[in-house]
């Protein structure tokens, strides 16, 4: 028997016109003065502009200089900004960066120590308290409700990474008008994303009946309505569809973790500088089939999300390779609408010759660990070549 | 019981480390991979659990007493549990995911640590117990029976 631990304190604000629940959350909180965090890009798309008219917020302080790969300067920076004007709580509106910023700043005001001191897993205790609420622009990195933050030391180039409840948000804010902007590549990139966390938590060393729950339901509203958001950008159901399953796979693998697609995935993202869906979207089959032997029977659990058609499959083995294909297929859709790479190649990005670096990488990225099953360098090699 | 058991579990963990640092090519390496000077601390538990610290200086495995800050500090929540990991009852993987732990340091670096801590059990457990804790088939590059007598001696 093993032993698992589920933990959300989230609160979830989603739907239809949930922006104009901020001003009452943030009053629920006790939060006079928000700072909200965003960037350049939603700024100049009018998008903060827009979140700010709407919720009709005031006595606000504003800060968008968050570069793409924010680190332990922009996190301090903010910090100061924070406390210069005298901010009790902060609102971040953006996607994974702007989110894990925000956390890095929940944590420096919570510790005054350096954040490299409080680097690792489970480290941090309960301490200073400061109200954070998180209103997400892409459906896919699920931040806005993990227990996970990863921050750039810039001086080392180390990328720092922080495990614990305590960078959690009080309130994630779930609105199908803050991803209506996003580019049909960018939503088929982010989705696949938001799947891939699904897939890994609904399989990997920390899945638990909890996770399962939430991993099923996110793996059905994706299939059942990525397509459509690349079909059609501007429908709201779909866009609040895909919004909902990106939270319920974070909820998901923020507690059950994810295995060696996010290892090897995280690595080229810091060697070859492929976009993080994108690698997501590349490996996600390839490392299917490598866990297979182990896992076909958890793989055949999603046969009828993808495979509604194939009623005559009874073989637990046939069930998986429908799977697989599957989702290689749904791939493919996506490839065609959108030109979403599903090759390294495609990328533009890989170097070959970088491949032992990694390799070396994904060997030591925390997911690793929690794959079922063991790769050795070989195996991330091959996985590596297949996916060329 | 456990205390002293996990004691002398302890010094054949660090002994093997030093031992087969040169003798085992895969730990010779990760070894070798880690910042000169890098330190590490295990404890046993939260509160007065038994403890194992090293560092690796020059390419060599030291032990460390009484250092302040440590570069990698692996905490179990209770002795109990270090007790399943280090009886070869629980995988360290499986201690990972199941919380047993706390980790304070770079994870990245510490990816590193648990490997060789793996591989280290790996020589000290039969064989029996390394199927069923090791997710990657382990090969011995020199017999048990050696591997405990470079610790003892």
């Amino acid at each position: 028997m093993k032993y698992f631990e589920f933990f959300n304190p989230v609160k979830i604000c989603a739907g239809e016109d949930a922006i104009l629940h901020l001003n009452y959350e943030l009053q629920s909180l006790c939060v006079k003065k928000p700072l909200l965090l965003s960037d350049e890009g939603l700024k100049k798309l009018g998008l903060v502009d827009k979140v700010i008219k709407i919720s009709k917020l005031e006595n606000y302080v504003l800060y968008t200089n968050i570069p793409t790969d924010s680190g332990v300067e922009v996190v301090n920076n903010i910090l100061k900004f924070l406390q210069e004007n005298n901010c009790d709580g902060i609102v971040a509106l953006g996607g994974g960066s702007v989110i894990d910023t925000a956390k890095g700043v929940k944590m420096a005001y919570a510790r005054t120590s350096d954040l490299k001191q409080i680097m690792g897993l489970e480290v941090i205790s309960k301490a200073k308290e400061l109200p954070f609420i998180v209103m997400p622009t892409t459906a896919g990195t699920g931040s806005e409700v993990t227990n996970v933050a990863v921050i750039r030391d810039e001086k080392t180039d180390v990328k720092m990474e922080f495990i614990t409840p305590y960078l959690m948000p009080n309130v994630a804010i779930i609105d199908p008008t803050l991803t209506l902007t996003l580019p049909p590549k960018i939503s088929a990139s982010t989705g696949f994303d938001a799947l891939c966390h699904a897939i890994e938590g609904f399989s990997c060393m920390q899945k638990n009946p909890i996770s399962d729950a939430y991993a099923l339901t996110s793996i059905k509203l994706i299939y059942d309505n990525l397509l459509t958001v690349c079909k059609e950008p501007n429908n709201k159901e779909a866009r609040l569809n895909m919004a909902i399953a990106s939270t319920l796979a974070g909820l998901c693998f923020g507690n059950s973790m994810v295995g060696g697609v996010h290892a090897i995935g995280h690595s080229l993202g810091g060697v070859c500088h492929i976009a993080h869906g994108d690698a997501m979207t590349i490996l996600l089959p390839h490392v299917m089939e490598f866990n297979k032997e182990k896992l076909c029977s958890i793989y055949a659990q999603l046969f009828d999300i993808f495979c509604q058609c194939n009623e005559g499959v009874k073989d637990e083995k046939e069930k998986c390779e429908c799977v697989i294909q599957a989702i290689k297929g749904f791939r493919q859709e996506l490839n065609i609408l959108t030109g979403l790479p599903i090759n390294l190649t495609d990328t533009k990005r890989y170097d070959k010759t970088l491949i032992d670096e990694i390799v070396q990488g994904a060997l030591n990225d925390g997911a690793m660990i929690v794959n079922p099953v063991g790769m050795t360098i070989q195996d991330i090699k091959n996985i590596l070549q297949r996916a060329e | 019981m456990k205390n002293f058991l996990m004691k002398i579990i302890l010094h054949f963990l660090y002994r093997g480390i030093k031992v087969l640092n040169g003798r085992d090519s895969e730990i010779t390496n990760e070894l070798k991979s880690l910042p000169n000077g890098y330190s590490v601390k295990i404890s046993t538990d939260l509160q007065n659990g038994k403890q194992m610290a090293f560092k690796i200086l020059d390419g060599k495995v030291q032990k460390v007493k009484n250092q302040e800050n440590y570069d990698l500090q692996i905490v179990f929540k209770s002795k109990h549990l270090a007790y399943k990991v280090f009886m070869g009852k629980k995988s360290l993987a499986d201690a990972y995911a199941e919380h047993y732990f706390q980790m304070f340091g770079n994870i990245y670096l510490a990816m590193g640590i648990t490997r060789i801590i793996e591989r280290v059990e790996g020589y000290l457990f039969p064989k029996s117990i390394n199927k069923k804790l090791l997710k990657i088939p382990f090969k011995r590059q020199i017999s048990m029976f050696k591997t405990y007598l470079l610790c003892l001696f």
